[in-house]
């Protein structure tokens, strides 16, 4: 059985991507669930590690209200890790946003093209933003602490190697789904 | 507003109790220091400062760069807090990135401290220094390098770390590591007068455990 992965190999590919992307987030219904989900992605990356923190202080603290936010802002990108890092999963939670939104459209039109790279990059994306932000949580989570172990020996990067390879992989995915679209329309 | 409070709250228990963050206490209280399960042996971990009922265990591998980015942003604060006597951090040391040169780390690190105290906090920040550089094939030779310009015996240390002669003090902070359900490094465990009070995992701010205990 031959199998050939499709790549945006062409300028034209990347062009058409972006059409698509842009034509689907610039309706507002689309822009919303765009920075609902991007939000959403954001907090999934920063939050493993310190869910403790913020249900015992954020929420259920008696330190005042300014204070409570601070500890809050401390575990997202920008207040909280270098600024590599957190451009790197402020790139990923955005990508995941479009991304989202673009099956989202895809599908209410019939095609699921993509769904697969999406969870995927998204998946990637989840573990290198908590193995960036917190040593290691989110791989102990799917792993053990000894695989863990192993696996952080071997990304020389502290784990923004995942962080990237997951924007590759959302960005296909990106063009998968809007692939899927153009191949659904064509006669 | 006293029910959605009361909703508020079981959900946070239900949440942290989900997740095993161990805040839950017995009796509905929070654990105290003494039987929290990151405490297990603390009377053998380093610690710094004392006097005070504001405490911190932190979970720290010398081979982890996040470990090594907290002890450049908010640890120098804490450890001026723990000087000042308001606060008694304490590090339980675990191989956790780099296995096969923390191990040795971890070793000399407990050998430095059970012949001077103030050399091992100097002798941890060396490590995290000089992570990029360090390996199995020189963390010995570092180790005694940087101890050649202190009042410990480099080589009786190196030597310890040789023979892993520390193995057991490792083992048990190890050990207090699975037991608390720490499963990244650095965590951090933070105790008041009343109790536990939260963890945090990563490379968090000065603000967060000032705000965490009052400071």
């Amino acid at each position: 059985m031959n199998v050939s992965l499709n790549l945006p190999t062409r300028r034209s590919d990347w062009e058409y991507t972006a059409s698509v992307a842009g034509g689907v987030v610039r309706k507002p219904f689309y822009a919303f669930l765009t920075l609902i989900v991007s939000f959403v992605a954001l907090t999934a990356f920063v939050l493993p590690g310190n869910v403790s923190l913020v249900v015992d202080i954020v929420v259920l603290g008696n330190a005042p209200l300014g204070a409570r936010l601070g500890v809050l802002a401390d575990i997202y990108p920008f207040f909280g890790e270098t600024l590599g890092v957190s451009t790197l999963m402020f790139a990923a939670s955005i990508l995941v946003g479009v991304n989202f939104s673009v099956l989202v459209d895809g599908y209410t039109k019939g095609n699921l093209g993509g769904a697969g790279g999406s969870a995927a990059g998204t998946t990637l994306a989840v573990l290198g933003g908590g193995c960036a932000a917190c040593g290691s949580a989110l791989l102990a989570a799917f792993f053990s602490t000894t695989a863990v172990a192993g696996t952080l020996a071997v990304l020389p990067f502290d784990g923004t190697e995942l962080l990237s390879a997951s924007l590759v992989v959302l960005v296909l995915s990106t063009y998968w789904t809007a692939d899927a679209t153009r191949e659904g329309c064509e006669i | 507003m006293t029910r959605r409070r009361k909703f508020l709250s079981l959900s946070a228990l239900a949440l942290t109790g989900c997740l095993g963050s161990g805040s839950g206490g017995e009796g509905g209280g929070a654990t105290s220091f003494e039987n929290h399960p990151a405490t297990a042996g603390i009377e053998d971990v380093p610690r710094l400062g004392e006097g005070s009922d504001k405490r911190i265990v932190a979970f720290e591998d010398p081979s982890c760069p996040t470990c090594a980015r907290h002890s450049r942003t908010a640890f120098p604060e804490l450890e001026e807090d723990a000087r000042n006597g308001e606060l008694v951090y304490y590090v339980r040391n675990i191989p956790v990135v780099h296995q096969e040169w923390s191990t040795l780390a971890c070793n000399a690190l407990f050998a430095t401290y059970d012949r001077d105290e103030e050399t091992y906090w100097n002798l941890l920040g060396s490590y995290y220094e000089g992570q990029r550089e360090t390996n199995a094939d020189n963390v010995l030779s570092r180790t005694g390098d940087y101890l050649e310009d202190t009042s410990v015996d480099a080589e009786a240390v190196v030597d310890d770390a040789r023979q892993e002669r520390f193995d057991g003090e490792v083992n048990a902070n190890t050990s207090a590591m699975q037991d608390a359900g720490v499963t990244g490094t650095p965590t951090f465990y933070l105790f008041d007068e009343n109790g536990f009070v939260t963890e945090t995992s990563g490379a968090r701010g000065y603000d967060v455990f000032a705000t965490s205990l009052g400071l």
